[in-house]
């Protein structure tokens, strides 16, 4: 059996943060179809226009954060973990949550769902912010270290 | 940083190079090279008593203490 390393570990990862690219793409075509299929099925009033326009941003930040956090994952593969890079990858992927928490919670005043992807995505969000946080710190704790001699 | 490292001084009195002094105390040239432009953030003690003994000085000789007001930090 193949010996389970951190370098495959970072692979999958990879993998998967690639697949989950591929989806944000492919979501961007299917927004349409899928909007109007729920207001077909919906008997609440017709919201689709609205909620094109709150997908597609999502899609787009969706999409930002998973290429830099791609981005991140080959730094981290070549060692450079503890990076300035790293960090402000952490604080866009941190931000995109927020703007997806805001725009859920803008979408909860028609549709009470959407109250809880935003609840679930502003905690993402807080989470990256701590992990930025610590990043930055490890950042620093890493220079004085290089420069201790 | 108010501490300022006068290991050149030190080196030039007792006419010894870089790379000599290095190989001395067991750090590699980049590293002594930090310490000699004062872009270190700390000395070790073991690296700090291989300096003083192979320029047979102080830790007095090599940092000196200067309080500088315009200083941003």
């Amino acid at each position: 059996m193949r010996k389970w390393t951190i370098t495959n570990s970072l692979t999958l990862t990879r993998y998967l943060t690639i697949g989950v690219i591929f989806l944000c793409v492919a979501a961007a075509f299917c927004i349409p179809i899928c909007t109007e299929w729920y207001d077909a099925v919906s008997d609440q009033k017709p919201i689709h226009n609205l909620l094109n326009v709150i997908l597609y941003i999502s899609d787009a930040l969706g999409l930002i954060s998973m290429w830099e956090l791609n981005g991140m994952l080959k730094r981290i593969s070549k060692q450079e973990i503890f990076t300035a890079e790293n960090v402000k990858v952490l604080r866009v992927i941190s931000w995109c949550c927020f703007g997806i928490a805001a725009l859920s919670f803008f979408l909860a005043f028609f549709r009470m769902l959407a109250f809880f992807v935003g609840f679930a995505a502003g905690f993402f969000g807080m989470i990256m912010r701590v992990l930025k946080n610590v990043f930055e710190l490890a950042v620093e704790i890493r220079q004085e270290n290089d420069f201790t001699i | 940083m108010p501490i300022i490292v006068n290991l050149d001084v030190m080196m030039a009195k007792r006419k010894i190079s870089s790379g000599e002094l290095a190989e001395r105390i067991e750090i590699t040239p980049a590293n002594l090279s930090i310490l000699k432009n004062n872009k270190a953030k700390a000395i070790r003690f073991s690296t700090l008593e291989a300096i003083c003994r192979e320029l047979k000085c102080q830790p007095g000789d090599v940092l000196a203490f200067e309080d500088s007001d315009d200083e941003e930090e």
